[in-house]
């Protein structure tokens, strides 16, 4: 089990902050992003902020928060982006991108890559797949669409 | 002369108080603030008076995609009731998804061994046919009669099949009347 001192020698200031009436004692820690108070019997909170790799993607976070940024566009655009805490170096994987030992500033420079999420259709599309079957209205032509709707309308009639 | 007003500083409440008695809690040592109560005989409560909130925070932003209330890689943010009373509970986040289709994110706090619950939570989500969602919300909620030294941890979810993710969370505690 983590320990005050195990907090303390990953860098966080740690004191009391009151004493309750049942004997125990509430502690405040701050460092890293991170402010908070617990119980001195709250081995929830101990761990979780002495687990090793969530302290190293704080610190990662706190001193990089531009490569946090281009991190979370890149996990939204279809790529895996993962931290190694040992080393603070990144590794970026996704389509035929395949990206290690990144340093957070050359992270940022990986803002450029393309979004491999499929842009999901609008409503008036769908209406028109649902319509016409035709799976994707953007790559179909005007004679296409017009054909299919006109199928379409004599079947219903 | 006229006497100086002198109202004490202190870390535990007085055990005999008197109607009117003005108090200074210090309810976090180690940065220096305090809550200034008054005692009202009638009610047997302490009133609160002022003083800054008790506030807790984690700037990382980190995800689950768990559909029942789950911590995240860093547990809470979490406060701490000192004294049994009434307080209001804030909190907020900026909330953001993988998702793209009709989903919600929720951020709601257990009050001690009691599981987070959806009335309690503040809510970010999308429409119908929305994109990525990302926004910043808060709430504000009034809790009666915490019991002391009760544990207000910040938990999470996202019903929808997509990661949520959660960064800039904070909990903040602010006494209303304690006893």
């Amino acid at each position: 089990m983590a320990t005050i001192d195990d907090m303390r020698s990953l860098g966080y200031a740690v004191g009391v902050a009151f004493p309750t009436d049942d004997d125990h004692v509430v502690y405040n820690v701050s460092g890293f992003g991170v402010q908070m108070y617990f119980r001195d019997d709250d081995e929830d909170a101990l761990t979780s902020i002495c687990d090793p790799y969530a302290h190293a993607d704080r610190c990662f976070q706190f001193n990089n928060p531009e490569a946090q940024v281009v991190r979370m566009q890149l996990v939204q655009n279809g790529y895996a982006v993962t931290l190694d805490p040992k080393t603070g170096l990144l590794s970026v994987v996704g389509g035929s991108t395949k990206l290690t030992k990144l340093a957070p500033a050359d992270l940022v420079a990986q803002a450029e890559l393309p979004n491999l999420v499929p842009t999901p259709p609008s409503a008036a599309e769908a209406v028109l797949s649902a319509l016409t079957g035709i799976a994707d209205p953007d790559t179909a032509t005007v004679a296409d669409v017009v054909g299919a709707v006109a199928a379409a309308l004599q079947q219903s009639a | 002369m006229l006497a100086r007003a002198y109202v004490p500083e202190v870390t535990s409440f007085p055990t005999t108080p008197f109607h009117g008695q003005v108090i200074d809690y210090v309810f976090d040592a180690v940065n220096g603030y305090d809550w200034r109560f008054r005692y009202n005989a009638a009610t047997a409560k302490w009133r609160y008076i002022g003083g800054p909130p008790m506030f807790a925070e984690v700037t990382a932003q980190e995800s689950t995609s768990s559909a029942s209330y789950a911590a995240l890689g860093t547990t809470g943010p979490a406060v701490i009731t000192p004294r049994a009373g009434d307080y209001f509970v804030d909190q907020g986040a900026w909330f953001s998804s993988t998702g793209s289709n009709s989903e919600q994110m929720l951020m709601s706090y257990d009050i001690g061994g009691t599981g987070a619950v959806d009335a309690d939570a503040v809510i970010a989500g999308t429409s119908a046919g929305g994109t990525i969602a990302q926004s910043a919300s808060a709430r504000r909620r009034f809790k009666a009669s915490l019991a002391a030294s009760t544990t207000l941890t910040s938990k999470y979810k996202i019903p929808a099949a997509a990661a949520g993710f959660f960064g800039n969370r904070w909990i903040s505690l602010v006494p209303v009347r304690v006893s």
